[in-house]
Order: C-alpha cells, then sequence, then structure tokens
C-alpha cells in the first residue's frame, strides 16, 4: 500500500490481535484506576476528609475520562494509534507525578498558607489548597478517555460485540486495580510504589506502540528522533522520581511536624521565628531529628522526637497529636483512676477500649490483685507491637506482657457487636474524631453498643472533645448521644492541659468529690488537687433529637487546628 | 411517544439519563458507605466498591449486547422499577440484612466467631454490589440505543455526555448534600424515588411498557420513597435499634 507524504500506514484489525487487545484494555484500565485510587487516599490522608475526596475523584475521574471520548475524534484526525500512543506516554509522565505533585502542595500550604493562630485555622484553606492535586486526576481521566476511544477504534465496528466485549474487561482492569489496592493496603505498601509499577505499565504500552509505528522516509526519522526525546525524558523521570520521592517525603514529614511558626523572648519582647522558606527547606531538613514512621494497615503511626527538649517524643497517628512522653502521665492518670475515686470502688473486669500505646494498661494494672482482668481492643496490630518495644515499653512500664491484659486485635464497633460480656468498667482510649472512622466511635449506635456490654452498676470513662475548637455543638451532642444509649448521669472534667474527660453511668447515682487513697503511686492526685480543682459537671441531655448517627451524621467531626 | 418531535423524545432520553447516571453513582457511594459503618476502614470500603461496582457497569453493559433491541424501552423500565425498589431498602437491606444474617449463624454455630457467621453476610453485601452495578451498567447502552434510533450517532454522544454530567454531579451531592444534610435512610429513599420517577418518564412516553403491575410498582415506589424521607428519623432510630441494640 502506498501512502501519502506524513501518513503513516493505519493499523486494522487483522494487525491487533483480539487478545492484544483484551490485554490492552486490562491494562491500561488498571493503569488508570490506580492512579485515582492513590491520588484519592493521598488527599483524604492529608485532609482528613476521606468520604468528600473519595467521591470527588471518582467523580472528576469519571467526567473527565468523557470529556476525552469526546475531544478524541478532534484530536485523532484519522490517526488513532498516534493519540493511543501519545496518551500512553503523558499518562506515565502524569502519574508518576502525580503523588510527588500531592506532597508539594502541602508542604507549600504548610509554609506560606496556613494560618497558625488557633482561631482562624479552622479557616485555612486546606481543601481549596488541595484542589490543585486533582489536575493530575483530571487528566488522567482525560487520557484514559483517550485511549479507550482508541482501543475501540482499532476494534473496528461500533456496533460489534468485540468492542463491546473490550469494553466490559476494560472495566475488569478496574476491579484487579481495586483488589490490587486493598491488598498493597493490607501488606503496607507505599501507595507510591503502585503508581511507579502503572507508569512502567503506560511506558511499555507506549514503547510497544511506537514498535507498531510505520511511518514513509523523511517522516519516520522526525518520529524516531520524537520517540527518542519522549523515551529518554521517561528513563530519566523513571530513574531519578523513586529518590525525589523518598526525599520529597522526608521533607513533607519534617515540614510538618518541626517547620512551623515559634514564638520566643527575648528582653526586647517576642519575636515570631519560622517557617523556614522553600528555597531553605532542604538544607534546613538535615539539622532536625529523624521522624520515625511505621505505616499499618490503618493509620499512619509518627514517632517525632522534640528537635528543643530532648529526650522528649510525641505520638502522632495520621498527623495527629496523641501523647508526649513528658506530660502523659497527668492524662492517663486522670482518666484511669478519677472514675475509681468518684465512684469510690475498683472494678475487677475490666474493659479497654483503645489504649494501643499500653499507657492506660500502665495505670489499671497498679490496683495490682483487686483487678482481675483487662480486656483490651485495639484495632491495629501494628501499634500493639510498637507498645511493646521501645520506647513505649519503657514508658508504659511493659504493660502489655502481663498477663491479665488480654488484647484482641479487632474493630472495636465489630467485636462489641459480637460481644456477649458484661463489664465493671469501660475506658475509651480513642483518638479524636477527625474522620468517619472516628466518627463512628462517636455515635448513637456506639454507644448502645457500650451501654449494653456494661454493667448496671458499671461505669464508663472517656476522653472526649467536648470543649475543643471545632464544629459547634460537642457540648450537646455528647450529652445527648449518652443519654439516648440509656445513661443516665454523664459527668464532665477537664484536665491538667484542656482535654476533657466524660463519666457516664447507668445507674442514677451521685459521685464523691473527694480525694481517696487508692494505695498506689500517683502524681496527679492529691487533697490539694481535689480543694483547687472546681467540681464536676452534670451534663443534661436537653431535647437534642438528631444526635449523631452514622447513617446521618451531625458534621461534628472535628478539624484539627494544628493541621 | 409517537405523538412528540423526535427533538422533544430526546429531550425525554436526555432526562433519564441524567437522573439514572446520578442515581448510578450514588447507589455506589451508599454501598460503599454502608460497608464502611459494618466493616471500618472506609478507604478500603470505598476502593473495593468502586472496582466492583465499575467491573459490574462494565458486564451489565455486556449483557445489554445480547438482548433485543426492538424491546429496550420494556427493559429500561424493568430496571429502573428494580432500582427503585432495591434503592428504597438499600440501608436496611445492608445493614438489616447484615444483622440477620450473623444473628441467625451465630445462634446455629457452636463457635461464635467462626468465619460462617460472617462470611455469608459479607457475600451477600457484595453480592448486592454487583447486582445494582450490573442493572445500572444496561442503563446506559440501552439510552444510548434509544437516542441512536431517534438522531443516529450524535444523540448517542450526547446521551452519553449527559451520562458523565450525571455522575459527576452525583459524585459531588454525594458527600456534599446527601450524606450529610438527608442521610442514609433519607438519602437512598431519595434516589430510589428518582428511579421511579425515570421509569414514570418511561410509562408515560412509551405506551408499549405499560403493565398493570408495573403501574402500580411505581406508584408504590414513589409513595414509599414519600413516606421514607418524611419519616427518616423513626426509621432510622428503628433500624440502629435492630442492629445495635
Amino acid at each position: 500500500m502506498s501512502l501519502a507524504k506524513g501518513q503513516t500506514a493505519r493499523p486494522n484489525l487483522a494487525s491487533f490481535p483480539i487478545s492484544t487487545l483484551i490485554v490492552l484494555a486490562i491494562l491500561t484500565s488498571y493503569a488508570s484506576m490506580t492512579y485515582e485510587l492513590v491520588i484519592a487516599q493521598a488527599i483524604a490522608i492529608l485532609t482528613d476528609e476521606v468520604i468528600w475526596w473519595e467521591s470527588f475523584t471518582i467523580g472528576a475521574f469519571i467526567a473527565a475520562t468523557g470529556l476525552g471520548i469526546f475531544a478524541f475524534d478532534d484530536l485523532a484526525k484519522n490517526d488513532d494509534l498516534r493519540v493511543f500512543r501519545q496518551a500512553e506516554y503523558r499518562l506515565a509522565l502524569v502519574g508518576l507525578l502525580a503523588l510527588p505533585l500531592t506532597l508539594f502542595v502541602h508542604i507549600y500550604y504548610r509554609i506560606y498558607i496556613v494560618d497558625y493562630a488557633p482561631h482562624s485555622a479552622l479557616r485555612s484553606p486546606l481543601n481549596w489548597v488541595m484542589l490543585t492535586c486533582q489536575i493530575p486526576n483530571l487528566l488522567i481521566g482525560f487520557f484514559s478517555g483517550l485511549e479507550l476511544c482508541a482501543l475501540l477504534r482499532l476494534v473496528g465496528n461500533a456496533r460489534s460485540r468485540v468492542q463491546i466485549g473490550v469494553i466490559a474487561l476494560y472495566h475488569l482492569g478496574a476491579l484487579c486495580a481495586a483488589l490490587v489496592f486493598a491488598v498493597a493496603l493490607w501488606m503496607k505498601i507505599d501507595a507510591f510504589e503502585l503508581a511507579f509499577c502503572a507508569a512502567i505499565l503506560n511506558a511499555l504500552i507506549f514503547f510497544y506502540l511506537v514498535s507498531r509505528c510505520q511511518a514513509t522516509f523523511p517522516f519516520a526519522v522526525r518520529r524516531h528522533v520524537q520517540t527518542g526525546l519522549a523515551s529518554g525524558l521517561l528513563l530519566s523521570l523513571f530513574v531519578s522520581v523513586h529518590p525525589g520521592w523518598e526525599l520529597l517525603r522526608e521533607l513533607q514529614m519534617k515540614n510538618f511536624y518541626y517547620n512551623n511558626i515559634r514564638v520566643e523572648s527575648h528582653d526586647g519582647g517576642f519575636t515570631q521565628i519560622g517557617p523556614v522558606p522553600l528555597t531553605g527547606l532542604l538544607a534546613w531538613g538535615k539539622s532536625v531529628p529523624p521522624i520515625e514512621r511505621h505505616i499499618s494497615s490503618y493509620q499512619v503511626i509518627d514517632i517525632v522526637r522534640s528537635d528543643r527538649h530532648e529526650p522528649e517524643w510525641k505520638l502522632y497517628l495520621d498527623g495527629h497529636f496523641q501523647f508526649s512522653s513528658e506530660t502523659e502521665r497527668f492524662y492517663h492518670e486522670m482518666l484511669a483512676h478519677l472514675p475509681v475515686m468518684l465512684t469510690r470502688s475498683i472494678p475487677k473486669e475490666l474493659l479497654v477500649l483503645g489504649g494501643g500505646d499500653g499507657l492506660l494498661a500502665r495505670e489499671l494494672l497498679k490496683y495490682g490483685e483487686r483487678v482481675h482482668k483487662i480486656d483490651l481492643i485495639e484495632l491495629d496490630k501494628d501499634m500493639i507491637h510498637l507498645a511493646k518495644a521501645l520506647p513505649f515499653s519503657s514508658l508504659n512500664d511493659r504493660a502489655f506482657y502481663n498477663t491479665k491484659v488480654r488484647i484482641h486485635i479487632a474493630d472495636a464497633f465489630s467485636w462489641l457487636r459480637l460481644s456477649k460480656a458484661r463489664y465493671e468498667a469501660i475506658y475509651i482510649d480513642f483518638p479524636y474524631p477527625y474522620t468517619f472512622e472516628g466518627l463512628r466511635l462517636y455515635s448513637v449506635e456506639f454507644f448502645n453498643l457500650v451501654a449494653r456490654t456494661l454493667s448496671a452498676q458499671g461505669f464508663v470513662m472517656m476522653d472526649a472533645p467536648l470543649f475543643e475548637a471545632g464544629e459547634a455543638g460537642w457540648e450537646e451532642h455528647i450529652p445527648a448521644l449518652l443519654a439516648k444509649a440509656g445513661f443516665a448521669k454523664v459527668f464532665a472534667l477537664q484536665g491538667e492541659y484542656g482535654e476533657t474527660f466524660l463519666l457516664a453511668l447507668k445507674e442514677d447515682r451521685q459521685v464523691v468529690w473527694a480525694f481517696q487513697d487508692l494505695a498506689i503511686p500517683l502524681a496527679t492526685f492529691s487533697d490539694a488537687w481535689f480543694t483547687r480543682r472546681s467540681h464536676l459537671v452534670e451534663l443534661k441531655a436537653g431535647a437534642l433529637r438528631n444526635t449523631n448517627s452514622m447513617l446521618k451524621p451531625q458534621r461534628i467531626s472535628l478539624r484539627d487546628v494544628w493541621k | 411517544m409517537t405523538w412528540l418531535s423526535d427533538k422533544r423524545r430526546l429531550q425525554v432520553i436526555g432526562l433519564i439519563t441524567l437522573i439514572v447516571a446520578f442515581c448510578s453513582i450514588v447507589y455506589e457511594l451508599m454501598l460503599a458507605q454502608c460497608l464502611s459503618i459494618i466493616l471500618g476502614n472506609t478507604v478500603l470500603r470505598y476502593s473495593l466498591t468502586i472496582g466492583l461496582y465499575l467491573f459490574s457497569l462494565g458486564m451489565g453493559a455486556l449483557a445489554f449486547a445480547f438482548w433485543k433491541k426492538a424491546k429496550s424501552s420494556q427493559l429500561l423500565l424493568v430496571i429502573e422499577l428494580v432500582l427503585a425498589v432495591l434503592g428504597l431498602c438499600l440501608p436496611f437491606l445492608i445493614l438489616g440484612g447484615d444483622q440477620f444474617l450473623r444473628q441467625t449463624l451465630q445462634g446455629l454455630m457452636t463457635n461464635r466467631s467462626s468465619v460462617l457467621t460472617w462470611l455469608p453476610s459479607w457475600v451477600f453485601m457484595h453480592a448486592l454490589i454487583v447486582l445494582i452495578g450490573l442493572l445500572s451498567g444496561a442503563e446506559l447502552p440501552i439510552l444510548m440505543e434509544m437516542g441512536r434510533s431517534l438522531g443516529g450517532d450524535p444523540a448517542a454522544h450526547k446521551v452519553l455526555a449527559l451520562d458523565y454530567v450525571g455522575t459527576f454531579v452525583g459524585a459531588l451531592a454525594f458527600p456534599l448534600f446527601i450524606f450529610e444534610q438527608l442521610g442514609l435512610v433519607a438519602g437512598a429513599a431519595l434516589v430510589g424515588g428518582l428511579n421511579a420517577c425515570a421509569a414514570l418518564v418511561v410509562l408515560a412516553f412509551y405506551p408499549e411498557t405499560r403493565r398493570r403491575h408495573r403501574v402500580l410498582v411505581c406508584v408504590l415506589s414513589l409513595a414509599a420513597s414519600f413516606l421514607l424521607i418524611r419519616n427518616e428519623e423513626d426509621l432510622r432510630n428503628l433500624l440502629v435499634g435492630y442492629v445495635f441494640g
């Protein structure tokens, strides 16, 4: 067949066996879906808005795919293979750079945009800024639409069953991506590795399509030069992006935990220091301690050493502060022993929900033989492994090695649904509800289960964000939740560092606001402490109709002012 | 629908497309949310549901290829009615079904934490995802075929465009409005009601689809949707009491 000047031989069905088209359909869809999933996850983790970003990302991806399908005819101009080839090349590029872009945008936001004053931090436009990270997602969707159209054109007849079969198998690729993503989460594989492998797939398809390209001289020369340049760029990116990603991720962590505004006092007054600008970040990053990061199937666990007060270290879960090694004792003593003093009874069989750091268990074990068993429910087994090793084990006095503590690795919600046991005391030591995962544990459904698991004379003690900055209404909702679940009395008290504790009783009885010698070593409590502190506040549920239900959350998830 | 001009008929098909595309993505997100409630780990649930749902959409489209094109409107009506009924009771099906299966199986098993106590429920929930995905997947090729029969390929492309628009709007509407403002019970009732509205439109403009029982199901679905939305809190408390009480 003779070709006109610059024209390529148009590929036809005979030159692409059906089996090849099927494989291409599955692989291209797999790669595109992988990018969508990792982008959604990355933004969701940084912003705590999982439902919003999962929904928006898939919607935007599908819409952009539609745009790509519609733009195909105008772009292809009878050269379907060229558009397909270019789409693969661009997908590899954008797919490789999507996650690094997300981290870079977050670094930029933390340095130049976020307002560190607590009262205005809530208005910091984190979600608006992270919208820029949807640009790669939109591009990926657009190019995916182009590649789907190109595949269908290569099949031929627009109404053929083969074409519909290719569409069906294209969606099989999406399913494979979801399954691989789930396995990667379970195996704690970094999402970037998935994106990297998907980009390799796109690149391999690009090179395969290049090999199918036929052109006459001298246009073949131009085509080869273009292909060579594109290949060189791709290969150099592949080589450099991995170490670049590791460096960027380390910088993003350090920037988040250390590169904040500080106020230092001196003779003349106060000086505001920081944050270090972008241009100096690399050099500054070498001067701060490394962050010990553990990625579990459920959360990101960071152990952050102080850059100014050695040997203090802090625990963060998904970027949210949990405790400091210097001050945790005040918190855990209040959580563990205050209800015992107030109710004048030491429970024998205890249930601890959360508390995977072992610090609450350390306090409860101080009662010795007076406590018979402690069932501890923790979702994340990696947290338990950490708690059994240094530096946790020196802080929690190796509490998890005590035979009285029976650890159950389970979702607290599911465990309570299945449990028929009854306990004299239930301690709830969960992270605050910054996401829907946390909201599940501050819902009427959850407290129904807690009330069912508590004995009639028992108590529930928890740390709750009653007066935290954030969406208003916690001080109404939590008492309403507990009242709806069947608790007769709810008392609130603020701790040494502003945290709020709630004590809930199923029985309608009073508590004794006075020090009791429990014959255990305590750093917090004394007669003077009770005299100095205001008394407990009894919370009334009021007439609140719509309490926080997982079927209809009241949008009372917290916005972390420090994130 | 012969008394309408082709342009008007295409507009009707466009309206149906918008509605069903909106409903399809909202069903998918609701399913993911229900599974998150029961099983936890929201990111994992959304990812798996998206993948399984998209695959089922593809299978639904493939199944349509073997259907007689002349009866497209009838198939569309049946799909909308089935989706309306499923959608109306989606949270009850998922959450209530899970609780019923678990309780029954735990009563039968000596080992309460055996895999057989939760596996049937898990299979049931994911089978629902596949079923709703299959039905939703068949909608688009049906509507494109109906559009193509009136205006050729350009009309079919317009139907496809509206499908993507409806999907995008639904993806925004779920987190911003449906889940927070309405909740899952009222939200499912709304979406089921929208499917019933789509069925009503098909009944109105395609006389060959009218059968007494279909009209009855459509009207009852609309009524049920209204009642569910109106009594959302009581029904939600009922469901919560049964599942978590």
